[in-house]
């Protein structure tokens, strides 16, 4: 019986950063009465999935980045693939670096994701100018970053909150 | 030990082959654009319901900020149209009578429309912006009769026009897109140009013959050239001339739209009966 609870317990530690992702990929698509309002949870995605790939990576899989980014792109009329590509990229930048500096400082993350973060957005602009033949915007990218690292440390916490009930 | 390098090579393995699908992806746009445009609405179709149910928070913030706004301004609202109401009764009596009596001269002449317009009304259930492009899903597709290039109007004017239509849903490109064009006239100049997208807030006129004719506040409405918009929909207000070129001001506020109307247009180019066609003279004739 304790046992039946205690998996109970421990579901939302499983289901909530699937489902968590995808309820923040559906808000920063919705039809957000300000600009701002609209580049504020644009990011949310992007942070929520570095996050969980620095302090949870077991929470959330890099496939789930993958279709996270695939179903941004269809719902939001992009390229498809290119959404897909940046994320994915850097979920696997961070993922990968966490291997390497286990235990590091909560200043070093947050660099590191801000590096990571850059480097996604330059790509994500880089191949939609390619293949739009014009060159995006460069606001609200510089939007995206400012808000990105402004919204890391409340992601990282919750992250790792859920990390240490899965554990 | 063994059994993490495994592990992490299988990781590193499913990383490696997830960027390569998505390369694959960013590919098949270039290559087959068609019909990425197809799976792209097939899979916006499919997950329109919950699009839709996510899209309530943004729609309580749009009517607490629209509450917000009316708020302050209600009563110098009430006030102007007590004002104007009592203009355009006078205007709707003056409409009446000219209605009837254009039926009547268009009766006399034999008159056909040159288009039939119908409308459709959507909701915006997702937006896209963020520096790639400016385009909104909204709740018609095919099954309501909603076509590839219909032009989306809001309360105010021009907004957009249909790019891809999946089964439930269509998506809008919007006027401030990069890659949107529509066909206009500057009402008062008699000026036909090409509105033209920027990616920013102010879309620009291009291909005018005469820009010097073209003064700040003059209307702009849709030409109707081409046949494939319908003419006089009104789309903005020449903004700024300048030497760089002319920017409009739209009526339209693609930040604050929430239903839009999807106009159905038919062109109704009169059918020539080949038989009852006048025959040209013969040369051959005196």
């Amino acid at each position: 019986m304790s046992g039946l609870l205690s998996r109970v317990d421990r579901m939302p530690h499983a289901v909530l950063p699937l489902g968590g992702g995808f309820a923040l990929l559906l808000l920063a698509l919705a039809p957000w009465p300000s600009p701002l309002l609209h580049a504020l949870f644009d990011v949310f995605p992007l942070v929520f999935l570095c996050a969980f790939a620095m302090r949870a990576p077991g929470s959330f899989p890099a496939y789930a980045t993958f279709l996270m980014g695939l179903l941004y792109d269809a719902l939001s009329g992009h390229f498809l693939g290119v959404t897909a590509l940046s994320w994915l990229l850097a979920d696997l930048l961070l993922r990968g670096r966490r291997l390497f500096f286990p235990g590091e400082s909560f200043g070093r993350s947050w660099r590191a994701f801000a590096l990571a973060l850059f480097v996604a957005g330059l790509l994500q602009w880089a191949l939609f100018g390619l293949l739009a033949r014009h060159p995006g915007d460069l606001l609200p990218f510089a939007l995206r970053l400012l808000f990105g690292a402004l919204l890391f440390p409340p992601m990282a916490g919750l992250a790792e909150r859920l990390q240490d009930g899965r554990e | 030990m063994q059994t993490r390098r495994n592990l992490l090579s299988t990781k590193q393995a499913t990383g490696l082959a997830l960027i390569a699908v998505a390369l694959g992806l960013v590919a098949f746009n270039m290559f087959a654009p068609v019909s990425a445009a197809a799976l792209r609405m097939a899979l916006a179709d499919f997950l329109a319901p919950a699009v839709d149910f996510a899209a309530l928070p943004a729609k309580a913030a749009g009517q607490a900020q629209a509450a917000w706004r009316d708020r302050a301004r209600l009563q110098d609202e009430n006030e102007r149209l007590r004002r104007d109401l009592a203009v355009l009764k006078g205007w709707a009596q003056t409409a009446q009578r000219l209605e009837v009596e254009n039926r009547r001269l268009k009766g006399l002449l034999q008159y056909r429309n040159p288009a039939e317009l119908s409308f459709l009304s959507a909701r915006v259930i997702a937006k896209s912006g963020g520096g790639f492009g400016d385009s909104m899903l909204v709740t018609a597709g095919a099954r309501d009769g909603v076509e590839k290039d219909m032009v989306v109007l809001d309360e105010n004017g021009v907004a957009g026009r249909v790019i891809e239509v999946g089964g439930w849903t269509a998506r809008i490109l919007t006027l401030r897109d990069f890659d949107f064009r529509l066909p206009v006239t500057v009402e008062e100049a008699g000026q036909r140009g090409i509105l033209s997208g920027t990616g920013g807030k102010a879309p620009r006129l291009k291909h005018v013959a005469q820009e010097g004719a073209i003064k700040p506040g003059m209307h702009v409405i849709t030409s109707g050239q081409g046949g494939i918009f319908p003419a006089g929909l009104p789309v903005g207000l020449v903004k700024d001339v300048e030497p760089e070129g002319i920017t409009l001001a739209p009526h339209a506020r693609p930040d604050r739209m929430e239903i839009v109307r999807i106009v159905r247009y038919k062109l109704d180019v009169p059918k020539q009966d080949p038989a009852a066609a006048p025959v040209p003279p013969s040369p051959d004739a005196p």
